[in-house]
C-alpha cells in the first residue's frame, strides 16, 4: 500500500472495518505523522460512539437499512478483535469460579473418607512409622519446621510423602502446627487431610477461616521481573503491547493538551512500534573513548546506531548556550538504517577546542523528516527522559516504554582536559 | 429525536449528553450526505471490510473505495462542522 493511500484508512478506523493488516499499516503511518496521529485521535470520539450497538442500529434505520438478523449481527460481532476477547475473558472467569467452587466444596468430601484413614494408615508396611527419636526424613524435616507460614512452591510436585503417625504420637518438634489446626479447628477432615493436603496445611501455619483463604495462601507469589534496561530494550524486537500491559501507556504528543479520553486510543497506537533507541560511542582520533577522557585538540567524532529506520541530527551548545547544528549539512537529511553504524560528522570531526572544559552535545533521533532548525530539534517534553546505560565505550540511549514518543533526544557531555 | 440511544449507567451524565448531542449532529449529518457516501457508511456500519464493500459496489480497485470513503469521512466531518465531538 503506498504512504498516500494509508491516511485513506482513516475513514475505516471508526468504523472498525480495517483489517489487521490494514489498522497495523495506519497506526504505523500515524507514528511516523504528527497530523495523522492527531487526527487519529480525533477519530477515538466517533469509534466510542459507533461502537454502541444502539447507536449503530439507529444510523442503520436512518439510512434505510434493514434490521440485520440476531445471528447476523452476533457473527458481526464475533469478527472484531474485542469480542474474542471478551469471550477469552468470560471463558477464563468461569474457568476460575469453577475451580474456585471445586475447591470450595471439596472439605465437603472429606468427612466421608475420614473414617477409613486410620485403618488406611496405621498398618501400611510402605509407611515409614516415625518412632519417638527417630530421626525424620529431609523432607519431613523441612515440612516440620515450625514458624511462621511458609510458602508453597513447586516442591509441591514432589512425591507424596510418607504417612505421618497419628497426631497423639507425634513429638513436639513434629507438625505442631497440624495439632493446633485441630485443636483449633475441631475438624476431623481438617485434622486428617490427604497427604499432600497435610503437607500444605502443616506448612502454612492458621487454618483458613474460609476456603478462599486456603487457596489465597497456596498460591504462589509471582517473581517480580526486573525492569528491562535501556540496552535490552534498544535490541527488542517490536511488538505489540495490550492496552493495560505496563509499557503501554502513551502521551498525546501534540500542540493540544493530552485528553485522558484520548490517552486510552493513544496507547493502542504508541504500542506497536519498539521505542526508539540510539547506541553511540565517542571516537578520539578515530579511536572509541570515554567522554571525560579528551585532551584540548583532540579530533572527536560520533560512532552512532539506531534501532529504527529514521533520521539524525547531531547539535552543538555554543558558548551562548543556543544550539547549532553541527549536521545535517544545511539542505540535506541524514537518513539512518536500522542497526547500522553511522559517523557523525560523515565527514571530518567535531571543531577542535581549544581550551579545556565541558562541550554538549546533543543527538536527535526522528522516525520522520525534520526541519532542521537548531531550536525546534532541541525541544522537548521535560517529563521524557530517555533511559541510559553505558558498557564500556558504548552508551545507550532509549525512550521509555511507558511514555514512547517520535523522537528521542540524547545530551552528551564531552569533557576536555 | 425520540429514538434516542438511552443513558449508558455505565458513563457520568455530562458523558451521556456529550453522546447524545453527537448522534443528533451524527444524524443530521448522515442524512445530508451524497447518496454513494451513505451507501459506503451503511455498508461499514453493517461489518462490512473494504473488501467486501468494493465487490458489494461492483468497484475494480480497492484504492478506489479508500479513496470514495476518504472524501465521505472528510464530508462527513465538514457537515459536523469539523470536530466529531461538539465544543472540542
Amino acid at each position: 500500500m503506498k504512504p498516500q493511500d494509508v491516511e485513506k484508512l482513516l475513514g475505516g478506523y471508526a468504523t472498525e472495518t480495517l483489517t489487521e493488516a490494514e489498522r497495523k499499516a495506519l497506526l504505523e503511518a500515524a507514528l511516523a505523522n504528527q497530523e495523522l496521529f492527531d487526527a487519529l485521535a480525533e477519530e477515538e470520539a466517533l469509534r466510542e460512539l459507533l461502537s454502541d450497538s444502539r447507536c449503530r442500529r439507529q444510523l442503520l434505520a436512518l439510512l434505510g437499512a434493514k434490521p440485520e438478523p440476531v445471528y447476523r449481527r452476533f457473527l458481526a460481532w464475533l469478527g472484531r478483535p474485542a469480542a474474542w476477547g471478551a469471550l477469552a475473558g468470560s471463558a477464563a472467569a468461569v474457568v476460575l469460579l469453577a475451580g474456585i467452587v471445586m475447591r470450595v466444596h471439596r472439605p465437603a468430601m472429606e468427612p466421608a473418607r475420614t473414617p477409613a484413614r486410620p485403618a488406611e494408615v496405621a498398618p501400611a508396611p510402605a509407611v515409614p512409622q516415625r518412632q519417638e527419636g527417630a530421626k525424620p526424613s529431609r523432607s519431613e524435616g523441612k515440612r516440620a519446621r515450625p514458624g511462621p507460614k511458609t510458602k508453597v512452591t513447586a516442591r509441591r510436585a514432589a512425591p507424596p510423602l510418607p504417612e505421618p503417625p497419628p497426631p497423639e504420637k507425634k513429638g513436639p518438634s513434629r507438625q505442631p502446627v497440624a495439632i493446633a489446626e485441630a485443636e483449633r479447628a475441631d475438624m476431623t477432615a481438617e485434622a486428617r487431610p490427604a497427604p499432600t493436603q497435610e503437607r500444605a496445611a502443616a506448612t502454612v501455619a492458621p487454618p483458613p477461616s474460609a476456603p478462599a483463604d486456603r487457596l489465597a495462601l497456596v498460591q504462589p507469589r509471582p517473581m517480580a521481573q526486573p525492569a528491562p534496561d535501556a540496552r535490552a530494550l534498544y535490541y527488542e524486537p517490536p511488538r505489540v503491547l495490550a492496552p493495560g500491559e505496563p509499557g503501554a501507556a502513551g502521551f498525546l504528543r501534540s500542540s493540544k493538551p493530552p485528553l485522558e479520553r484520548r490517552a486510552a486510543s493513544v496507547q493502542t497506537i504508541r504500542a506497536t512500534l519498539p521505542p526508539l533507541g540510539l547506541r553511540y560511542a565517542i571516537l578520539k582520533n578515530g579511536a572509541e573513548a570515554s567522554a571525560g577522557d579528551l585532551r584540548v585538540g583532540d579530533r572527536v567524532a560520533l560512532s552512532v546506531e539506531a534501532n529504527h529506520a529514521g533520521y539524525v541530527y547531531l547539535l552543538r551548545r555554543d558558548p551562548a548556550g543556543a544550539w547549532m547544528l553541527v549536521c545535517p549539512p544545511a539542505g540535506e537529511q541524514i537518513a539512518v538504517k536500522p542497526r547500522t553504524p553511522l559517523r557523525l560528522p560523515p565527514t571530518g570531526s567535531l571543531p577542535a577546542r581549544e581550551q579545556p572544559g565541558e562541550e554538549k552535545l546533543l543527538l536527535v533521533f526522528s522516525r520522520v523528516a525534520l526541519p532542521p532548525d537548531p531550536g525546534a530539534l532541541a525541544a522537548r517534553d521535560v517529563w521524557r527522559r530517555p533511559l541510559v546505560k553505558s558498557e564500556r565505550h558504548e552508551t545507550y540511549v532509549v525512550d521509555p516504554p511507558s511514555i514512547p514518543g517520535s523522537r528521542l533526544h540524547a545530551e552528551i557531555t564531552l569533557t576536555y582536559r | 429525536m425520540e429514538d434516542m440511544p438511552l443513558a449508558d449507567p455505565g458513563l457520568d451524565p455530562e458523558r451521556n449528553l456529550e453522546r447524545r448531542e453527537m448522534m443528533e449532529r451524527l444524524s443530521r449529518a448522515v442524512e445530508a450526505m451524497g447518496e454513494r457516501c451513505r451507501e459506503l457508511f451503511r455498508l461499514k456500519l453493517e461489518g462490512r471490510s473494504f473488501h467486501e464493500i468494493q465487490a458489494l459496489m461492483g468497484v475494480r480497485s480497492i484504492n478506489t473505495i479508500y479513496t470514495w470513503d476518504s472524501r465521505c469521512r472528510r464530508r462527513l466531518l465538514e457537515l459536523m462542522g469539523g470536530r466529531w465531538e461538539a465544543g472540542q
